[in-house]
């Protein structure tokens, strides 16, 4: 909403400095997007063109002499409009425009002054102009005064942006009424009403519909079409609006000064002299004033002759009624309707207007008569109309007004601050309602504008702001209550800690494309797809974070980071659960100090450990990484194994598939996926601790050689079945397959120790063990290295 | 003579700058062995009279320990120069790169995100998890947005089906949570999570982000608390010297409703770019919880009164770390990431 403050201030006293009320209106009524002139160019003055000669080296070109009052300037002047005897805005030597700084020239070998000026040059839509060239004023304007001044285009404008509820800004008085109350200061509605003049020609007016609430009218003859007075062309620029004629003119004006949209018909062109509010009929064809032909259903609003529509109600005109520059009587219309049904033809339509706009927020009941002679009145100053006498009407709304009622009690309770009942008192009084006080207690008769005010939360509302939340303390809840993390985001926060050691978190879309959001599913269920998407890449709630972070890892490595460590906390969305899974991708280079060791890339095995040391920090025990029962979709089948925990899988890892690779146009790629509640839920804190051992260990190696298809997790666990509680770890720390042994078998050194609680073992003791562990590992094909 | 003559070659002979350690023992040997000079010496000693023989004795045990004694210092001196040796071989250039290891990092909309919830625990909230994919009943309609409410043009939504949506604000953990508490608990609670909306990205629009939302629920918080309370929030984010404003707003959900401005931090209120010369910068919006959520969440507003808080993390991250595309929060360039370790 854009208000001219020379027009709020023919409704409002505004006694403060603009800055002020600049910071008031924004702290006590609503947010202020901008608060300037319409426009601020310095250093024009209205001249005449007293003389205007081709340009002789020039087709298009003319040499104009302009009197400015104090000189006749010679300038030289490109527009195709240029005309002698006409009033333009001079731009003189010096003068900063908002694209151009205006000097003194030899153009084409003549000398220049100065610049003829159309509106767009100042910094204004050339739509206000509504035709090309140089602008021209009125005959009345003063040579030498600036036009600006003269066009009243120099006035600050407020411009607000509104919230849903507070419709009642939505015009100039709404406006001033907020700022009556912040700043205690006095509004001026009152103005005498044109003089009427008894006649006949009344235009008799009636409904068909419930839809149409309240209908007043007036007529207005022999009204002189012509262009509006500057101030009111200025007035309707400033609030973005284009001046047409001065009954048009006057209509929106009054528009939004009071919010009160107003129709102005020919009223020659209503043939039966007779006004008719109904529905339409299903597939009634109109035309409306914007040229374009509307087909029509029985949920519209049409004010008719009662033979043809001649406007859709609270929306458009019609062309067959349109005031054009032959009228000489007008039919005005104030009129309410129901908002509901405004709403669905605006909507159906596609055709939204200044009026349709209000009629759909409501529109204030008191505003109906006022704007009716309001607008009256302007015809009669602006076009010279007589006003006849009265004037058909009739209405239906009898919405009595909310009475809501507060006490001091609750104000000061909810606000946390003592009021006294006089500050309330006057913030009710400010902002004109009527109320009633007895004992604390106030019962508050709510205007219709302001029909966001329902309970006694709302009247609250209109205190502190209007006394000010700069004047509350600032305080904060008492209570008893414990803060903390839950188990749960404890855990979540440790992963996300421990892994930032060295690896980067991401934050990745969860909606996208179905190839992504499936990419490493083996089966689909429950996919959650948008029925309104906006893009083709986000129509599904993904399954899997990994497909956004190959994404990333492909963005970085595009930008020549080619070493990735990346993890994300995301979630798997299905149509009834949302699982919280934690995945990684690792890339390329681990380190390169070749000065310290060799240089170590990203493998299964890092991988694997990186995993596995997680679930170690995590207290995550008896989990089994292993061959996957069949090939994980898009993962390399025999680099990639599923984590399981008990018969439950709860993730996967590997290498990725190469046609996976190739599909995100990325290198080598190792990620990890697991589901953070399982991981939990098999996380065990510790609770006491583990006693030590006070006796020494015993340490073997053993080189054992075994068919290559024999995984060291067999080998291990066969061990420990031998070696029992005295063998307290076993572990592979070489592999070796070459030259040395047997193509089909790989060698596997593994490292045993044992010990006792409660006693030192004795060698002997350990030899029997390590020939009882290799006498069953001989069975099972096994042998120690010859 | 002879005596004299042998306590200088002793002294000679262990002080020769040529020793090292192989040599020195041999030395030892040489003088203090079995067949050395001295023990020769000693055993001439049965051939002296008597009386000579202590005096004779004193003299040999004086030579004896001179060489003992010329040995040790000697021994000493060597092994030092020999460990100075090694160390000097085994020096490296300090100056050259150590280990290679990636730094990790914490995306910086979760660093905001905690440090906010670690701010909130300390003043006795919990913090609460919800649904993205939510009800339209708990996104919409118990917050006092019905079918055909003005706000919900306000906020263009992605639809999963007719009863579902992606949730466009964490307030539906508020529903929640308030028909949980079955009307008669108090509530202290912050709700941050991933939210939605139907927006074509751009520099400052994102169809996917992060809010926070705050809720306290009791029989007598009041604005004051409210005020207080983001009084502490945008002091934590942006500084101890920062205040803040409130205006008035509106959101279905709260009456009174205000957007809560923090004095900009770049400029300390003068007016610049960033805070487009008002000195103010919009930080979140907030409220007292409406009698008619309350109410639709099983509580009384005539007992029981709230106040709730939203604010954007990608707009904190964005104006607190000077970022100006929230799109770079999302596309993960590393050498953005990894500066938030």
């Amino acid at each position: 909403m854009l208000i001219p403050i020379e027009i709020l201030k023919k409704y409002v006293d505004i006694n403060v400095s603009k800055e002020e009320f600049v910071k008031n209106f924004s702290l006590k009524s609503a947010e202020v997007d901008s608060f300037k002139p319409f426009s601020n160019v310095k250093g024009l003055v209205i001249g005449k063109i007293v003389d205007v000669k081709d340009h002789p080296d020039s087709n298009h070109l003319h040499i104009t002499s302009v009197d400015t009052g104090k000189e006749v300037l010679q300038i030289v002047c490109g527009a195709p409009n240029v005309e002698v005897n006409k009033k333009v805005i001079v731009a003189l030597d010096g003068v900063v425009l908002p694209n151009l700084t205006i000097k003194k020239a030899i153009i084409r070998g003549v000398e220049s002054n100065g610049m003829n000026c159309a509106l767009e040059e100042l910094g204004i839509d050339h739509k206000f102009q509504g035709y090309d060239g140089i602008y021209y004023l009125d005959d009345d304007a003063p040579i030498g005064a600036d036009p600006l001044e003269y066009l009243h285009l120099n006035d600050d404008v407020l411009e607000i942006e509104l919230t849903p509820n507070r419709t009642d800004l939505l015009s100039i008085i709404g406006v001033a009424y907020d700022t009556k109350a912040m700043l205690n200061s006095n509004m001026h509605l009152e103005f005498e009403k044109a003089k009427e003049v008894p006649g006949d020609g009344l235009i008799t007016v009636s409904t068909e519909t419930e839809n149409c609430l309240r209908y007043y009218s007036k007529v207005i003859k022999n009204v002189k079409i012509k262009e509006s007075p500057s101030w009111l062309k200025g007035a309707l620029m400033k609030m973005n609006i284009r001046p047409i004629n001065n009954v048009v003119d006057v209509t929106n004006y009054c528009l939004m000064v009071t919010g009160q949209p107003l129709h102005a018909f020919d009223y020659d062109k209503i043939e039966t002299k007779n006004i008719v509010v109904k529905m339409a009929n299903d597939g009634d064809k109109f035309t409306t004033l914007d040229h374009i032909e509307r087909t029509l259903t029985k949920d519209d609003i049409v004010i008719t002759d009662g033979v043809k529509p001649l406007c859709l109600g609270g929306v458009m005109g019609g062309l067959n009624s349109e005031v054009d520059n032959n009228t000489t009587n007008i039919f005005l219309e104030s009129a309410l309707f129901n908002p509901n049904s405004i709403k669905e033809t605006s909507k159906r339509l596609g055709l939204s207007s200044e009026s349709s706009m209000r009629f759909e927020k409501g529109v204030d009941p008191m505003m109906t008569e006022y704007a009716l002679n309001l607008a009256s009145k302007m015809f009669s100053e602006l076009a010279s109309g007589e006003v006849l006498e009265g004037g058909d009407r009739f209405d239906n709304y009898n919405k009595p007004l909310k009475e809501v009622e507060v006490t001091l009690d609750r104000i000061n309770k909810v606000v946390g601050k003592t009021y006294t009942k006089e500050e309330v008192s006057r913030v009710f009084d400010g902002l004109s309602f009527d109320f009633k006080e007895d004992k604390g207690k106030f019962i508050v008769t709510v205007p219709n504008r302001r029909s966001d005010i329902e309970g006694y939360q709302d009247l609250i509302e209109e205190v502190v702001r209007i006394d000010g939340y700069e004047k509350i303390d600032s305080t904060i809840p008492e209570s008893s209550m414990i803060g903390q993390l839950n188990e749960y985001q404890k855990f979540v926060r440790k992963i996300r800690h421990y892994l930032s050691y060295n690896m980067n978190e991401t934050l990745t879309y969860s909606l996208t494309s179905l190839k992504n959001a499936t990419y490493f599913d083996n089966e689909e269920y429950g996919l959650v797809k948008i029925m309104n998407p906006l893009v083709d890449d986000k129509v599904y709630m993904r399954h899997s974070t990994i497909p956004s972070l190959l994404e990333v890892l492909r963005y970085n490595v595009n930008r020549k980071n080619e070493n990735n460590f990346l993890f994300e906390i995301g979630r798997r969305y299905t149509m009834d659960s949302e699982e919280p899974i934690l995945s990684g991708v690792l890339s390329g280079t681990i380190s390169s100090t070749l000065w310290k060791m060799e240089k170590e890339e990203v493998d299964f095995f890092y991988l694997k450990g990186l995993v596995e040391n997680l679930f170690d920090k995590l207290n995550v025990k008896n989990y089994r990484i292993s061959t996957p029962v069949s090939p994980l979709k898009g993962m390399h089948p025999g680099v990639s194994a599923t984590i399981s925990i008990g018969l439950k899988q709860i993730g996967f890892l590997g290498k990725l598939h190469p046609e996976t690779i190739k599909e995100f146009d990325i290198k080598d790629a190792y990620v990890f996926e697991l589901s953070l509640e399982e991981l939990f839920k098999a996380s065990h804190p510790l609770k006491t601790i583990k006693e030590i051992s006070k006796y020494p260990s015993i340490s073997r190696d053993l080189a054992l050689v075994m068919n290559k298809d024999i995984t060291s997790e067999y080998v291990i666990n066969e061990i420990k079945r031998i070696g029992k509680r005295s063998l307290v770890s076993a572990k592979v720390f070489d592999l070796y397959t070459g030259d040395k042994i047997d193509q089909n078998k790989k060698q596997l050194a593994i490292n045993l120790q044992f010990q006792d609680m409660n006693r030192t073992l004795e060698a002997n003791e350990v030899d029997e063990l390590i020939s009882k562990i290799l006498q069953h590992l001989d069975s099972l094909g096994i042998s120690l290295r010859e | 003579m002879e005596l004299e003559e042998l306590r200088k070659k002793i002294s000679d002979d262990f002080n020769d700058m040529k020793l090292n350690l192989q040599t020195l023992s041999e030395l030892r040997s040489q003088y203090l062995g079995k067949k050395g000079p001295i023990n020769s010496l000693l055993s001439e000693m049965k051939n002296l009279p008597n009386e000579e023989k202590p005096k004779f004795g004193e003299k040999v045990n004086a030579l004896r320990n001179l060489a003992t004694k010329l040995f040790d210092e000697k021994k000493q001196e060597l092994e030092r120069k020999a460990v100075e040796e090694k160390l000097k071989k085994e020096a490296v250039d300090v100056t050259l790169p150590g280990k290679e290891m990636n730094t990790g990092s914490i995306h910086v909309l979760n660093k905001i995100v905690e440090e906010i919830e670690d701010l909130f625990i300390g003043m006795g909230y919990k913090v609460q998890d919800g649904v993205e994919v939510e009800k339209d009943l708990y996104n919409f309609q118990l917050l006092n947005i019905p079918e055909n409410h003005p706000a919900r043009a306000m906020q263009d939504t992605f639809y999963v089906d007719k009863e579902r949506l992606l949730r466009t604000q964490t307030s539906a953990v508020q529903a929640h949570k308030m028909l949980e508490s079955g009307g008669n608990k108090d509530i202290k609670i912050i709700c941050p999570g991933r939210t939605y909306r139907r927006d074509d990205d751009d520099a400052t629009h994102s169809h996917e982000f992060t809010q926070m939302e705050g809720l306290v629920v009791n029989k007598d918080v009041t604005m004051a608390d409210l005020k207080g309370t983001l009084n502490i929030m945008a002091k934590r984010l942006f500084g101890e010297d920062r205040e803040i404003r409130l205006r008035p707003s509106y959101f279905p959900f709260t009456e009174p409703s205000i957007e809560v401005d923090v004095s900009c931090f770049k400029c300390h209120g003068k007016g610049c770019a960033l805070c487009k010369g008002t000195g103010w910068i919009e930080i979140l919006g907030a409220g007292m919880v409406n009698n008619n959520v309350l109410r639709m969440c099983g509580y009384d507003p005539d007992v029981y009164q709230g106040f709730a808080f939203g604010v954007g993390i990608e707009r904190i991250a964005m104006l607190k770390y000077g970022i100006d595309d929230i799109r770079t929060l999302y596309s993960n360039d590393l050498r953005q990431n990894k500066q938030f370790k």
